[in-house]
This record gives structure tokens, sequence and C-alpha cells, in this order.
């Protein structure tokens, strides 16, 4: 009895010796992995404080034909792609609070974002990485908060990138310079890249029971902006022809009665609808929603009508 | 209270130690300690819907006393208690369902204000077919009734079975409340095993499958072909994955408080008809029923045309019990005809002892490919989906993966997941037992708990049967 016993401690205390040591092993591994949202924070935190307009978004905004970051002395975008209205919210309220000079605001928002959410589709590791900078998350249960302190589920778990660091090559999506804009999934043909974009984008990841959170925190953001005399401009970026053919048709209209319900209540905000603006067309894209340079000039002559 | 939350991993370690270190010394204590700990974890979810277990409990317990006392009266009791726990069960899960039916079927127009806005208590199907086996084997003379309220309470809600089973009869468990438990290392080893495999399969397989699963049969309609399939496949996988994984983590809870629970599952998918099958699978319900309901129907010791009759209304009444949902009726009667079908066909029906042979395998295929139809209609949304699901299935026009968000890479992972279940499943029915050296299960240990940590899904996902 007593021997089973002695083993039985030992074995239990092995097994918990050996968790403690692979998530402690995890943690040095991924200790210096940059996630996105570092990236996009050190931009803000880097960033010039002249900045006078400020980007904010998802892919649509943050890629405009070409990677997120870009910085000039006046104009920082801090869009990340995947984003959804509570993250974005909370890199809105980090950018006002630095950027003291800040006179416009862009935000870009996709019908489907008032149906969206990081936390709901899957993508929680994104939530859990802008803990460390804003305090807060979307799912603040116990589990989430301590899986947002370890940097392994930070980074998603993903063990490409500790096999990427022993082989020494780079990983794509931290980059920050010189890079074109990565199509999302490569070796499709047109159509069906099309179909899947519109699919997913609008039904898989759309759920209408998140329109009056998003509608809520939608109006918040609104509230926040004009309080600090900042000029909001709303835009909703275009699509190509194929991207509204396979688009669920009645999530769009809900969501877009949802966008307009908001943006409408407010009297300080410049709207601007280029969803199915008829001056697009395909050229001016990179894949079925995301504009090439071309396409981006097109979205800027656009906001530019809006700015003194 | 979830087995997979944070706040699970806080309580089991304390309870443990005080149930084995300070209630230890009065059996009577200890049981008490029991039925404290098992309501604090189901008053967890909503500590409303402990009145009901209460209540439940109480009408067995007290049924069950005085069906010993007026043994004249004995059916007339017994018959009672059966009502108002069926009628309880019926309020909370059916009575919905069925206005809203016949309100559809009648076109009575906007049903709205006959419906009931009541929630449905967590495994108040389990609890209450548990309950109700108690005063059933009183009155079969099969137990003695307890005077014991707090036994028989801790027995009814006893936690780590209390929410999704296994179903346990009073003739199993109810003893072992009776009986000093005494500390044993090799049980607590055992068990602690199990519940970790359970717990693999739960956040690991079934979790991870269940990704691919929702997008797929949450907007079956824009599905066709191969992603149908392989969500089919993959909720085969994870409906067993799981539901056994449940049933592993309650039955090594219960090995390590010193109780031994049924087991629930044995390799199902290596069934070689479906009376075999449905010997494999939720085995405690499906002897549940067969005890409780298809024998004294009458059984098989009756006419042929009233035997089939039994059979179908056996599992008619067990697919209505997984749900309200008319996709759960059809399963159940699809199931009830197939087992009608093999007694016309004469086809042999194997003991889950018998050996296997080369032969078999095409009675193998023909049934996991059975199996995977009934997986389908069961996940179907409704039945609508289930008819877009059978008409689309074999349309094999559309790409491999085709489904949004789900890459190449995850997608491969998905299928090696489900081979894994499989291939560990083939191991434990047709090796010899070399998992039982001690340097590979440190090995296994080891894998179980790097897997969880790499690969595990940790949001507190419900496991599929709390629904039932």
């Amino acid at each position: 009895m007593k021997t089973r016993k002695v083993l039985f401690l030992l074995e239990f205390l092995a097994t918990i010796v050996f968790l403690f040591l692979f998530v402690f092993g995890m943690e040095y591994l991924y200790k210096n992995e940059i996630t996105r949202i570092d990236l996009l924070y050190s931009s803000i935190y880097n960033s010039d404080n002249n900045i006078e307009l400020a980007i904010v978004g998802n892919s649509h905004a943050g890629a405009m034909g070409c990677t997120p970051f870009v910085q000039t002395d006046k104009i920082g975008n801090y869009s990340v792609g995947g984003q959804d209205l509570f993250h974005a919210s909370l890199v809105i309220s980090e950018v006002l609070a630095r950027k003291k000079k800040l006179k416009y605001l862009v935000l870009f928002v996709d019908y489907d974002l008032m149906g969206y959410s990081l936390v709901t589709t899957n993508q929680r590791y994104t939530d859990r990485e802008y803990y460390k900078y804003s305090d807060t998350m979307q799912d603040m249960s116990l589990g989430n908060r301590i899986m947002a302190q370890l940097n392994f589920f930070r980074n998603n778990r993903d063990l490409s990138r500790l096999k990427n660091r022993f082989t020494n090559s780079e990983i794509p999506s931290v980059k920050t310079e010189n890079l074109n804009f990565i199509p999302i999934v490569e070796g499709r043909d047109d159509n069906s890249l099309c179909e899947m974009r519109a699919k997913e984008m609008t039904s898989v990841k759309f759920n209408k029971k998140l329109l009056p959170e998003n509608e809520k925190i939608l109006s918040e953001i609104l509230e926040k902006v004009a309080k600090n005399n900042v000029k909001l401009i709303v835009v909703v970026p275009p699509k190509r022809e194929c991207f509204y053919r396979y688009a669920n048709k009645l999530n769009t209209q809900i969501a877009k009665k949802s966008l307009y319900k908001v943006v409408y209540s407010c009297e300080n905000v410049s709207f601007i609808d280029l969803y199915e603006d008829m001056s697009f067309a395909d050229d001016d894209f990179i894949d079925p929603d995301h504009a090439n340079s071309k396409g981006v000039d097109k979205i800027v002559i656009n906001i530019s009508k809006y700015m003194q | 209270m979830q087995f997979n939350s944070i706040e699970f991993f806080i309580f089991l370690p304390i309870v443990f130690l005080l149930y084995w270190f300070v209630f230890n010394r009065n059996l009577k204590l200890q049981n008490l300690f029991v039925l404290i700990i098992s309501y604090i974890f189901y008053g967890w979810w909503n500590w409303k819907l402990l009145f009901l277990i209460a209540f439940t409990s109480f009408c067995s317990w007290y049924s069950g006393l005085l069906i010993e006392k007026f043994r004249d009266k004995a059916k007339l009791i017994n018959g009672l208690n059966i009502s108002v726990n069926l009628i309880i069960l019926a309020i909370f899960k059916y009575y919905n369902f069925f206005v809203q039916s016949f309100a559809d079927i009648f076109r009575y127009g906007n049903s709205d204000g006959l419906l009931l806005n009541v929630m449905l208590p967590v495994g108040i199907s389990f609890y209450t077919f548990q309950a109700l086996s108690y005063s059933i084997d009183v009155y079969r003379n099969n137990i003695q009734p307890t005077k014991d309220i707090v036994q028989f309470f801790a027995f009814v809600s006893f936690f780590p079975q209390l929410v999704a089973g296994p179903i346990e009869r009073a003739t199993n468990l109810l003893p072992q409340f009776q009986k000093t438990r005494n500390l044993n290392y090799e049980q607590l080893t055992g068990g602690l095993r199990q519940a970790l495999w359970g717990f693999f399969k739960k956040v690991v397989i079934a979790d991870n499958l269940a990704v691919y699963v929702n997008i797929v049969f949450n907007d079956i309609h824009t599905y066709s072909g191969f992603p149908l399939m392989w969500a089919t496949l993959f909720f085969m996988f994870q409906i067993y994955a799981d539901f056994s994984g449940y049933s592993d983590i309650a039955i090594g809870i219960a090995r390590i408080f010193g109780f031994k629970l049924m087991e629930n599952f044995r390799r199902p998918y290596l069934s070689r008809s479906i009376k075999e099958f449905w010997n494999r699978w939720h085995i405690s319900l499906s002897s549940w029923f067969r005890d409780y309901v298809y024998i004294p129907l009458g059984g098989n010791r009756v006419s042929m045309s009233r035997h089939f009759y039994n059979l179908f209304i056996t599992f008619l009444i067990s697919g209505l019990w997984h749900g309200a949902n008319w996709t759960f009726v059809l399963w159940g009667s699809y199931y009830g005809g197939l087992l009608v079908l093999e007694r016309i066909l004469h086809i042999k029906s194997y003991r889950i002892t018998d050996k296997y042979s080369i032969c078999q395998v095409p009675r193998l295929i023909i049934v996991f490919f059975l199996v995977f139809l009934g997986w389908g209609l069961f996940r179907s949304n409704s039945i609508t989906d289930a008819y877009y699901l059978f008409t689309h299935l074999f349309d094999i026009n559309s790409g491999i993966i085709g489904v949004p968000i789900i890459s190449t890479k995850t997608f491969i992972t998905l299928l090696i997941l489900v081979v894994f279940v499989f291939i560990v499943d083939c191991i434990k029915e047709f090796t010899v037992k070399c998992y039982h050296k001690k340097i590979l299960i440190y090995v296994w240990v080891a894998f179980l708990i790097a897997s969880i940590y790499i690969l595990g899904k940790f949001e507190e996902q419900s496991f599929i049967y709390f629904q039932f």
C-alpha cells in the first residue's frame, strides 16, 4: 500500500513537472515572437505625434493595395486584417489618446462587419493579442485571461513559426516593409475565389445575433471620436461584381440597414458607401474584395472630397 | 460547471482532498459531502434548477418507500411517480416542440402565445431516467428501497455523471453509497488517466472537428458533395469523441472518488450489425430502453409483428429522448427500421465478444456507412436540411475541401484526428494489451498532455449531450 502511494505521488509529481516544463519551454521558445497586433500597437506608439489623419479598419483599409502600417508624416494607417468593431474601438481609443493633433479619422466598415466578431469566428487568439495593450478583451473569462498572458497562445500556438525560426525563414505576416499584398487564398481560380470570399464574409462569419452589440460599439466609437473633436469619415469599401453575386443577399441587407441606422443617427459623421459603386471595375481589385493601387486611388479621391 | 472549464480544475482537487482526507471517517458525512458538491456543481449553471432535481429525487425516493410499504398499491404508486417525472420532462423538453408542431400542422398561425418561456434544464433526461429506474427496480423487487434520503439524493445527483451519463442503475450505483470507500492508488492513477484521455477526446478531437461541422451544417444549402460528406464524417467522429470523452471523464473522476460506473462506449464504429452497434453505443441508454421499455412491451417473446412493433417503437422513443426535433424522431425511426430489417433478412447479429474475421470486413463497411447516414440525419437542423443533405451528399462536382476559412493544412489535421481515433479503437479491439507496460503509459500521458496544450480548444464548448 505504502509503495503504491509513493509510486502514485512520484508519478503525479512527474506529470506536473512535465506539464510545467512543457509550458515554460514553449514560453521560452515563443518569448521573442512578434504578432501582428504587437506591430500595430508599436506603430501607434512609435509613429509621429504630428499625425493628422488616422486610418482604422480591417484588411480592406489596411491593405489598400499594399501592406498595413505604412506611414507618412501626417498619415497613420492603424489597420489590421480581420479586425472587428470591438477591437477597432480599442485601437481608436489608443490613437485618440496618443495623437493629439489628429483632425480626421477614417474608419473602414464593411456591412458584414456588423455581424462579425473575432471571438465567434474561432479567432480568440487575436482577441488575446490585444489584451497586453488594452487590458480588456471580448472574452474576459478566467481561462482566456490566463491564455492571454502566454506568448504561445498569443501566437495562435502556431508551430510553423518555430519551424521557420529554426530554418531561418521569415514569416510573411510580420514583415513590415516592401511587401506586396498577399491574396487570401492562392492557387484558386477567380470565380471560386469570389464565391469563397463572399460566402466567408456574408455567411460563414456573419452572425445576425451580433448586430445589436456591434451597433452599440459603433455608436460608442462615433461618440468617442466626436468628443475628441476629430472629424470621422466612415467608409464602406468597394467589392467586385462577382462578390455581390455570391454574397448572401439577406445578411447583406440586414447588415446594411444596421450600419445605416447607427451612422445616420449621428450628425457629425461623413459617410461614404462604395459597396456597389459603379465607378469601380474588376481591374481596380487585386482579389474579390481588396482594392489594388488603382482602386485605392479612387477610394482616396472619394475620401478627400470630405476633407477640408 | 463544465469539465472543460477552469472552475472545474480548481473545484476538483479541492473536493478530492476534502473527500478523502476530511470527510473520510464517516460514511454518512462523506455521502452528504458528495451531495453538497454535486449540487454546487449543478447549481453553477443555474441554482434555481436545483429545486427541480431535488423534487425529482424526492418523488422517486418517496415512491420507493411507499411501494415497499403498500405492496398492494405498488403499481399505482410506481405509475404515479413515472407520470410525474415524465410530465416534468415533457413540460421542460417537449411542450414547446409539440405546440409548435401542432400549430404548424393545423395552420394555427402564430403560436407564440401558447409557448412557455422555460429553459431546458441541463441533463434533465439523464437524471430523470436514473431516478425512474430506481422506483421501477423497487417495484420489481430488484432492489431494497433506501431510507437514507441523503444517500439517494447523492445517487441521483452524483456530479461526474449527472449531466450526461452514463445513466446509472440503482442496482449498481446505490449500493456503492452504502459501503465504505477506500482510497485505492491504482484506481486513482487509472481514473486520472481515463479522465485525461476523455479530456483529450473532447478538447482536441471533438472541438476541432466541430469547427468544420458547424460551418457546413449551419449553412447547409450552400454546400454539396464533398463538403457534406466530410462534414457528416467529421460529425460522426465529433459526437463519438465528445460523448465518449464525457463518459471517460465521468468514469475516471468517479473512480478517483472510489466509485465504479458502467461502461458507456465500446468501439461502436467496429460493429458488424446495427444491433451490435447499439450494444456498443451509449450502452447505458440502450440497456435502459431495453429493460424499461422494450422488455415491458413484450420484447421478442411475442408474435413476429408485435416484436417488430416493439423494436420500432423503442427506437422511436429513444430518438425523441435525444431532443425535441423531428430529425431525432426520424433518426430513431431509421434505426428502428434498420433493426426490423435485420430481423426480417435474418442477418446474423454478433455479440461484442465474438471474434472478428477478415470476411466480416464488408459488414463493417456497410454498418459504418449506415451509421454515417444516420449521423447526417441526426446533425441536420431540420427535416428540410436533412432532405437537402441526402439529395446533395453524393454530388461530387464540388471541390474536395470547399469550405471557407478551412485551409488545406487544417483539413488534413482534422483527417488525421479522425484516423487517430479510429486507429486507437482498432488497437484496443484487436491487439494484445501491450499498452499496459509502464513506459508506454508514461509516453502516452506525455503525448496527451502535449497534444492538449498544442491542439486543444479551451473555449468551454458544451458537450453535445448536455442538450439532451
